[in-house]
């Protein structure tokens, strides 16, 4: 399998250093971005297989970013993280053909098991 | 459409037919297997209730072009993740605000009618039904609640929906 490389987004730093370790140190390919523009940024620039993102966060929430990755890359699997977990967000993540919704905090190797299982459903 | 309430079942889709869609209506996950053998469908309308055993996960492995809007009584943050995770395409709470199910079910078919894998309309002449016969349609429908048939009828799109 070819080394997978995923892009995570979330605005707290120490969300973004944990999971760049962890991720990092399963020899996958890691980028970070503190917002939705930066994220945007990185996706134009260079490969990328799936978007690990934060819902909350400053001037364009995860939901936001979610349609504007939906508009250039269709197929792109986009995975929600959230602190704040609600039906109504849920139903929103469901109809942006989001791949997964997971709340925060979350057990990373669990995370993990999440994310790798939505690249694998790509790849089929 | 999968609805076990008959109230439900009868007035959403006589909605559906009056918008000029092609509707058949069954009560359990054996007539939905039986229809979806019988026929293709863009679209399941699933009362969350018939939806148990994976059956959207299975559904979308052997049907991934139909789309499946869930329809739940009571909403739970669960259910949404796994209609979510088996790739349902819509989630809706009883009771409907019917402009809400029109929205949806539009949606998601203009969405199909943008793909290249997916037909422009759905051309079912063999299906086609006067205004008498989906009348009959219906009345199979309580007829088949009693005796234990799953599905009963289909009309041809007249409109769809407007993309």
């Amino acid at each position: 399998m070819e080394t997978p490389s995923i892009l995570v987004v979330d605005d707290e730093l120490l969300i973004r250093d944990l999971l760049y370790d962890f991720f990092n140190g399963q020899g996958w390919q890691i980028t970070v971005a503190e917002n939705g523009e930066k994220a945007l940024e990185i996706l134009r620039a260079k490969k990328v297989d799936l978007v690990l993102t934060d819902l909350r966060m400053p001037e364009m929430d995860g939901m936001a970013l979610t349609t504007l990755v939906r508009e250039s890359y269709p197929d792109m699997p986009v995975v929600i993280m959230t602190g704040y977990p609600s039906v109504e967000s849920a139903v929103a993540a469901l109809r942006s053909k989001v791949a997964d919704y997971v709340t925060k905090p979350f057990n990373i190797n669990e995370l993990f098991k999440t994310v790798e299982s939505h690249l694998t459903k790509e790849k089929d | 459409m999968a609805e076990k309430e008959e109230g439900v079942r009868e007035h959403l889709a006589d909605f559906l037919v009056r918008l000029g869609y092609a509707v058949d209506v069954v009560q359990d996950e054996a007539g939905i297997l039986d229809r979806l053998v019988a026929a293709d469908y863009r679209l399941l309308l699933l009362d969350e209730r018939i939806a148990g055993r994976n059956l959207i996960a299975r559904l979308s492995e052997s049907y991934g072009d139909m789309g499946v809007i869930v329809m739940a009584s009571t909403p739970a943050f669960e259910s949404v993740i796994a209609a979510m995770r088996s790739r349902a395409s819509d989630y809706v709470v009883k009771p409907f605000d019917l402009d809400e199910i029109t929205a949806a079910v539009s949606r998601i078919l203009c969405s199909q009618q943008k793909s290249p894998e997916m037909p422009a309309a759905v051309e079912r002449d063999s299906l086609r039904s006067t205004k008498e016969q989906q009348a009959a349609n219906r009345r199979q429908i309580s007829k088949a609640e009693h005796g234990g048939e799953h599905c009963q009828s289909a009309n041809e799109i007249k409109r769809g929906p407007i993309c």
